[in-house]
């Protein structure tokens, strides 16, 4: 089964990161495979820049793995398939175009021209299509509105099967994001152009509607005015209550927002529009595995008239500005908990530890210096490099999500996870990496299998699986 | 306690942990979020994904704003915030407004109509969106009514300040009825202006802020529509609350609504079908109903027009002046301004600033143009003048007010000359400025007045785009009588004059209040265009007005003459005695206040005919009226006695009833000046050589004058008496045409008591009774009035009437053309009339001998001798040689006329009282114009009392007694005098006991019972031989009295012979019996008399008047 995510504008791109995080990690996924459709005309915009590397590059670390039933690693587990080039459906004549060209106006009969200043300011209509919609959903409602004439969705529709599912990540309070969604549902639930319409048609499809969660600095020549953000979402739910659940367009929908909001930079786009990330984000993204795992509430949607829209909320324990694995939730806890330990301590090794080299774990196995100069080990740092930068960008929010102790002492390896002490394990006299090398040391059995790579990996899924448990207790 | 990551205050499960099936965001959920930002955002909310979002976004501001005020202890408060949601519902009321309102912005909004079947186009980008967003917009509940929405219609904004070719600034919505765009509407806000709001601007107006018929009309459409409050919950909502903000009388109104009430309302028509109408979701919206009721302070206050919608008047300056008034509904605001002028019909005007169609006036309804100054200063005892104070007090110059006739639709004269009501300013006023002239014009209305002022420049064109005013001059003057406002049941007689000496036309139109009056009018002569001499233009009114509209060319202006009340219970009585004579005509006065009979005047203090102007400059003005109209004053430089002439324009109409002082009028410059061409001069009225129109037309112009002078001092017009004389030797018929004439006129112009009032006097008894009063004279009196025409006798003795006589033969005998001559043959006017006219060339007196030359075209010796005696007037004072009367006393050889015509004139008197057995007079008192010659007898009354004396002892046969002989020194003013002094009547139908008519023959008898008829050639031949008696008598009374023409009468007696030989000579028998016949002749032709006409005169004059004719020719050839 595989879960077509169409992350729309700069949450859309955000929320994948997190996505991508937490299936490197091995949180734990229903899908088979991730397909990530991008739409953001920004092309140049940092979060989806981002977004798209370090999904590339999971990739790139996850082809070399075997994920084969005996096997027990869970990093990089889920697949996230590159369907189009930089898992971005390409948006045509968004360049160099304002939107009135774009509609082509000055061509329209009088009466088009004046249903179509009436229903857009002259701001709309003078708005470059190339930095997105600026706040402007309504704008984007129409720009968007030609996902069907791009190849790359046909090629979409002729994938999709009668398992498979969608998910819309879009926030509500922007531009892109929230004209995406609504415009993307009508079109997968109406369009008659696509192949295998039926399935696409009916398919069961759920999304996440980010409410806002930060705002950008007050800027008067900025279209994004952060100020209106929760009017914005609030006339956007009222839109979404009459266009979208009323007539349960859509199975599953998941909301999300953060009344504590940190102030970002105010960038309209490009390559600055790049924020730090947010728990918010990381909720999203338990949405998505939430939807890849859920039953659809309308299986037989063409022949049903009692359709119904599963709505869900996020919450957690105890309300706090600094959010640890105890504040959350028991489920999501189990669900985080574990893999994103096991894949900081991962982290950490590779990236504070340099003294393994002669360890008989890297020995026995044959790693000689080409593999850990290998693009394999390479790419994986960087996948891990990100990791660590997305827990302290997380960790630095207003409302951080800070379950760990983030610093490189190498003689506090295990003073990781707040709010729990490590215990003291045998052999007494190993402690921090010269443990963690124990324990790599001591595991064996498919670790021992196959390529390097994948050797590798599940080497020190095994040892940091059992390190967790030690120290942590966390199983 | 756990943490849901939601925003604000959203209702739900608070226990929710991880993932967790919560419930949808409804509308309640979502309206429960608060802000934090308070809903104060600056910027337009534009997170709608939808290209429909503004409507949606409209459909949230409105449940947002319901909220808040369901919620809020003070609802109204909450209705009228300041939030993003309030600016939304504002505007799409503000849309709603305008096109409620589309009527008066036609100038302003086009309605674009979208429609969906011919309008969506499915292959463009937009086109394709739109579609995609209807049909599944549709799907389900179909929140936005989209499956009925078939057209939009929107506002194309195409006034002022518009920002780009097309401007749409909102239209209709199917989800909230209405909604704006979201662009910064900034020039409609500054262009349109509903009562007391302007639409999107930074003050959100709820509906119950709003104008309370556009409230009204909203819940009218509610009801109108069953699905209403399905179709548009939140507006139904939102008007819940509305409801719930109104006052009680407001509320009542409402509930009074039904179903059908929004069917007096009027659909918005667009596009060209009939059936074309405005819909929202097939339910048609409305427009205003016209013609709000506005109680405005601004609303004019006229004491003059009344009516449901009184205009309101509005100030053309911006400013804080008129701020705490209400305009409409709200208060006139700082920036608001009439336009200087306004094109439209006033009562169909749109209001400035806020566009209802409503009356309203503005500076140029009220102020001309341009201003008329005239060269003159203007009589302001007379006319109202402004206030002008002239700077330079020599400066010459008045305006006409450059106020329109609407003006006076509101306000009366009164009202324009006096402070307005409540304020010590007064409602006009001139004031002199350096480059024109400048009128402050203060207008009343509900709270105070409206100020407007206007220059007036010299020199320019009036551009009323920025209020300044033109100025022309012309010159013209104009005269109105009398300046005396009469009560509703007296006749008005009104004349105007008007003389135009400007370059462009200039005419009158009359006003009494609203009414435009009807004026006949008559030019008598066009202007010379070549800038001498004036039109001389008349109008005639008979309805009291108040104001007259000037017209010079194009250009208007008032005149205001001060009328004075007329004293409707004025109790003085004012008596006239009207002497109409053939040659001069008197009239003497006396009222209940001065019994002093005093011939007719009018002094400076009581002014006729009212001068526009103190003093016109321009000599054909100043003339004209004096030429055309009647003096400014009576009494000094023009008299009565004066001459019986009239002067009727050259193409009168006798058939189009022509009109004293209009068509005619009594030249008062009569031998002073010369006549104007356009006008033509009758003489001679009284014995019928003129039509009766212009006879009649003189005594009415008599009568307007005595009329005038009656109202002016407070006199009671129809209690006034009139006396008028008749000579007894007028023919019955005439006498009664005289009778019908006076008593038509003294109904015309006093009143309808002419049986009472109007009193006939025997021109031989009038001069009777004036000396009885006056002189004292004694029993057995002969009064002999000499007029021009007729002598008349009166004789009384022992105080009783015995004798009353008539006859033709006066001063014109004399100076006259003795039936059918001409002058060439007038003794007096060959003799005197050359020299005269050298006197006047010398002392260059060439009006006179202009004056002259006309009075000779007309081919009368009379009038040419009358000419001459008139010369010794004030113009050619001192001047012994024009004194033709002094002339005539000192010609020896003329005198002979005179001794044979009062020698005649007493033998005939005497030989007719022996006969009817009468006692010698003992007084002879002469009177009339004619007897002024008999100082030419002599100037010692003694003579002349012996040349009576003789004459009666003569013809008696006795010299027992004596003979006074009396005369006044202006002998015409007796009868007159005597008829007022005693004013009882002697209706012609009376004197017949007393009237006796000799022949002439053989005095035997009475012939009062012959006709015309019983004239015979023996009869003719009897009264030829009776005159030669009456020669030899004479010339014995000559020779036996000390040769007494010649020693006492100092005829010249070098003639004596010559004359004394023509006389009672073959020559001078012929022509008696020549003249005889004329006469008769003459007689018939004029006096209407026929074969059975009673014989009223004596034929012994007859003979004599060829006779003197001819010795005066003789006389005056002789060297």
């Amino acid at each position: 089964m595989k879960v077509y995510v169409f992350g729309i504008g700069g949450t859309g791109s955000r929320v994948m990161r997190a996505v991508t995080m937490l299936l490197a990690s091995g949180v734990e996924c229903k899908a088979d495979a991730i397909v990530p459709i991008i739409i953001d005309p920004d092309a140049a915009g940092g979060d989806v820049e981002r977004a798209a590397t370090l999904m590339r590059r999971y990739g790139e670390v996850r082809s070399k793995l075997d994920f084969s039933s005996k096997k027990q690693n869970k990093f990089f587990r889920t697949e996230i398939m590159e369907t189009m080039t930089n898992y971005r459906l390409p948006l045509s004549n968004t360049e160099d175009c304002r939107f009135d060209e774009y509609m082509n106006l000055s061509g329209m009969s009088k009466e088009n021209k004046a249903l179509t200043r009436l229903l857009f300011s002259q701001k709309n209509l003078d708005s470059d299509m190339e930095v997105g919609f600026k706040g402007n959903p309504n704008v984007g409602s129409v720009v968007l509105n030609q996902f069907e004439d791009s190849i790359q969705f046909q090629n979409f529709a002729n994938d999709f099967t009668a398992q498979d599912k969608i998910f819309i990540i879009s926030s509500i309070f922007g531009g892109t994001g929230a004209s995406g969604f609504p415009l993307l549902l009508k079109t997968l639930r109406t369009s008659n152009n696509i192949a295998n319409p039926n399935l696409v048609n009916n398919a069961h499809i759920g999304a996440i509607t980010v409410l806002p969660y930060f705002q950008v600095k007050q800027d008067d020549e900025s279209n994004i005015d952060s100020a209106t953000f929760v009017s914005k979402a609030k006339s956007a739910l009222s839109y979404y209550l009459r266009a979208i659940s009323r007539n349960n367009a859509i199975d599953n929908l998941y909301y999300v927002a953060d009344d504590t909001r940190t102030t970002y930079d105010n960038e309209e786009g490009g390559a600055k529009q790049k924020n730090d990330a947010h728990f918010v984000e990381l909720i999203s993204a338990l949405a998505l595995i939430d939807f890849a795992n859920a039953q659809n509430p309308n299986p037989d949607r063409k022949n049903n008239d009692n359709l119904r829209t599963v709505h869900k909320e996020f919450g957690i324990e105890k309300d706090t500005n600094e959010i640890t694995f105890g504040e959350l939730g028991q489920k999501s806890r189990k669900q985080l908990r574990k893999p994103l330990t096991q894949f900081n301590l991962f982290a950490k090794y590779l990236g504070e530890y340099s003294g393994f080299k002669s360890q008989p774990w890297v020995v026995d196995r044959g790693l000689d210096g080409n593999f850990f100069d290998s693009d394999f080990i390479d790419t994986l740092k960087l996948v891990q490099g990100e990791y660590l930068a997305w827990l302290a960008e997380m960790a630095g929010q207003q409302r951080a999500f800070t379950p760990f102790n983030l610093h490189r002492d190498s003689n506090r390896v295990f003073d990781l996870v707040k709010g729990v002490s490590p215990r003291t394990t045998w052999p007494l006299f190993d402690k921090n990496f010269d443990l963690f090398d124990n324990r790599l040391n001591n595991t064996g059995g498919e670790s021992k299998l196959g390529e390097k790579e994948q050797q590798f990996v599940e080497l020190f899924y095994l040892a940091t699986e059992k390190l967790v448990k030690d120290k942590f207790n966390i199983d | 306690m756990a943490k849901v990551f939601r925003l604000y205050n959203i209702q739900g499960n608070n226990n929710i942990v991880d993932w967790q099936e919560s419930k949808e965001y409804g509308t309640q959920a979502i309206s429960e979020i608060i802000d934090p930002d308070g809903a104060t955002a600056r910027k337009e909310i534009t997170s709608i994904p939808s290209p429909f979002a503004r409507i949606d976004l409209v459909k949230t501001a409105f449940r947002e704003v319901t909220n808040m005020a369901r919620d809020a202890k003070d609802k109204r408060a909450a209705l009228k915030g300041n939030t993003i949601y309030h600016k939304m519902v504002s505007e799409m009321f503000d849309v709603a407004q305008i096109f409620f309102n589309i009527d008066r912005f036609r100038d302003k909004f086009e309605i674009v109509v979208w429609d969906r079947k011919k309008d969506l186009d499915l292959d463009g980008i937009l086109g394709n969106t739109l579609n995609l967003y209807l049909e599944s917009d549709a799907v389900g509940s179909d929140p936005y009514n989209c499956k009925k929405m078939n057209r939009v219609y929107m506002l194309n904004y195409i006034g002022a300040d518009r920002s780009a070719e097309m401007n749409i600034v909102g239209g209709t919505s199917p989800a909230t009825l209405f909604f704006s765009s979201s662009n910064d509407l900034g020039y409609v806000t500054k262009n349109v202006l509903f009562d007391n709001d302007r639409p999107f601007d930074n003050v959100y107006q709820p509906l119950n802020k709003r104008s309370f018929d556009f409230q009204k009309y909203f819940f009218a459409l509610r009801k109108s529509n069953r699905e209403f409050a399905r179709q548009f919950p939140e507006v139904n909502d939102y008007l819940d609350l509305v409801y719930g903000c109104l006052s009680n009388n407001e509320k009542r109104e409402i509930d009074q609504l039904t179903d059908t009430s929004v069917g007096e309302y009027e659909p918005i028509k667009v596009g060209e079908r009939e059936h074309d109408y405005l819909e929202i979701l097939g339910f048609p919206y409305h427009k205003k109903l016209k013609n709000p009721i506005v109680n405005s302070d601004f609303a004019i206050r006229s004491s003059v027009y009344k009516a449901e919608k009184m205009p309101l008047v509005l100030p053309v300056e911006k400013g804080n002046m008129y701020t705490n008034l209400i305009y409409t509904n709200g208060p006139w605001e700082q920036d608001f301004s009439a336009p200087y002028h306004d094109k439209t019909d006033w009562k169909l005007r749109l209001l400035p600033e806020l566009g209802d169609e409503y009356p309203y006036l503005t500076i140029s309804d009220f102020l001309t143009d341009t201003i008329v100054r005239i060269p003159y200063t203007l009589n302001n005892q007379s006319y109202y003048d402004g206030g002008l104070v002239c700077k330079n007090e020599n400066d010459e110059r008045s305006y006409l007010l450059p106020l329109t006739p609407l003006f006076f639709q509101f306000f009366s004269v009164k009202e324009l000359q006096e402070t307005v009501p409540g304020t010590n300013k007064l409602m006009f006023e001139f004031v002199e400025n350096a480059s024109g002239i400048k009128v402050v014009l203060r207008i009343p209305i509900q709270k105070g007045f409206v100020e407007y002022s206007r220059v007036y420049f010299e020199g320019l064109l009036p551009d009323l785009d920025a209020n300044d005013g033109g100025l022309i001059e012309t010159k013209f003057g104009m005269g109105v009588m009398p300046l005396v406002h009469f009560p509703q049941n007296v006749k008005k007689h009104y004349r105007v004059a008007m003389f135009d000496k400007g370059k462009s036309t200039t005419t009158l139109a009359f006003y009494n209040g609203a009414t435009v009056l009807e004026s006949k009018s008559k030019v008598r002569a066009e202007k010379d265009l070549s800038g001498r001499g004036c039109s001389h233009e008349a109008y005639m009114l008979e309805d009291n007005f108040d104001r007259i509209l000037v017209k010079v060319g194009d250009v208007e202006g008032f005149v205001v003459p001060l009328f004075k009340p007329a004293n409707e219970h004025a109790a003085t009585v004012f008596t006239f005695a009207v002497d109409f004579g053939t040659t001069n005509t008197h009239i003497e006065y006396i009222s209940d206040t001065n019994r002093t009979p005093k011939p007719f005047d009018v002094k400076a203090s009581e002014t006729q005919l009212h001068q526009l102007h103190k003093r016109y400059t321009d000599q054909d003005i100043r003339m004209a009226f004096e030429q055309d109209f009647i003096p400014g004053t009576i009494g000094d430089k023009h008299t009565f006695p004066m001459r019986t002439v009239f002067a009727n324009h050259v193409g009168m109409k006798l058939e189009q009833n022509p009109n004293p002082l209009v068509d005619g009028n009594i030249p008062f410059l009569y031998e002073k000046d010369f006549t104007p061409d356009w006008n033509k001069i009758s003489t001679e009225l009284k014995w019928g050589g003129v039509p009766d129109r212009l006879l009649e037309m003189h005594l009415e112009t008599l009568f307007i004058l005595m009329r005038n002078k009656v109202a002016i001092n407070d006199g009671n017009l129809s209690a006034t008496k009139l006396i008028w004389f008749y000579p007894a030797s007028m023919t019955v018929g005439k006498i009664n045409k005289f009778k019908q004439i006076w008593k038509d006129a003294y109904e015309n112009y006093f009143g309808p008591d002419s049986s009472h009032n109007v009193i006939s006097i025997s021109e031989s008894k009038a001069p009777y009774l004036h000396f009885i009063k006056t002189q004292g004279a004694a029993d057995e009196v002969v009064t002999i009035d000499v007029g021009g025409g007729t002598t008349d006798v009166f004789i009384v003795e022992n105080q009783e009437d015995r004798m009353l006589l008539s006859f033709r033969f006066a001063s014109n005998a004399i100076f006259g053309d003795a039936y059918n001559n001409n002058p060439s043959k007038n003794g007096f006017v060959c003799k005197y009339k050359e020299p005269s006219k050298k006197i006047l060339e010398s002392n260059k007196l060439s009006e006179l001998l202009r004056a002259l030359s006309q009075i000779e075209d007309q081919g009368k010796s009379s009038d040419i001798v009358n000419f001459l005696f008139s010369l010794v007037g004030s113009r050619v004072d001192n001047n012994k040689e024009l004194d033709f009367l002094r002339k005539l006393s000192n010609d020896d050889r003329m005198r002979y006329v005179f001794i044979i015509f009062y020698g005649s004139i007493l033998y005939f008197i005497a030989k007719t009282m022996k006969a009817k057995g009468l006692v010698k007079p003992k007084t002879i008192a002469f009177s009339g114009n004619g007897a002024r010659t008999l100082r030419i007898l002599s100037d010692e009354n003694e003579v002349v009392e012996k040349f009576a004396k003789l004459i009666f002892d003569g013809v008696y046969g006795d010299n027992k007694g004596s003979i006074q002989v009396m005369m006044e020194a202006n002998p015409k003013i007796a009868t007159c005098k005597g008829g007022i002094e005693s004013p009882k009547p002697q209706p012609y139908d009376t004197i017949g006991s007393i009237k006796t008519v000799f022949v002439g023959n053989d005095f035997s008898h009475d012939d009062s019972r012959l006709t015309y008829a019983d004239i015979s050639d023996k009869m003719k031949q009897e009264v030829v031989e009776a005159v030669g008696d009456f020669f030899k008598f004479l010339f014995d009374l000559h020779k036996y009295n000390q040769e007494f023409l010649v020693n006492s009468l100092s005829a010249d007696p070098t003639i004596f012979n010559r004359v004394k030989d023509f006389c009672l000579g073959e020559e001078g028998k012929q022509l008696l019996q020549v003249s005889l016949s004329k006469g008769i002749t003459h007689k018939r032709e004029t006096d209407g008399v026929n074969d059975d006409t009673p014989i009223e005169e004596t034929l012994f004059f007859y003979p004599l008047v060829g006779l003197l004719h001819e010795l005066a020719y003789k006389i005056s050839q002789m060297k």
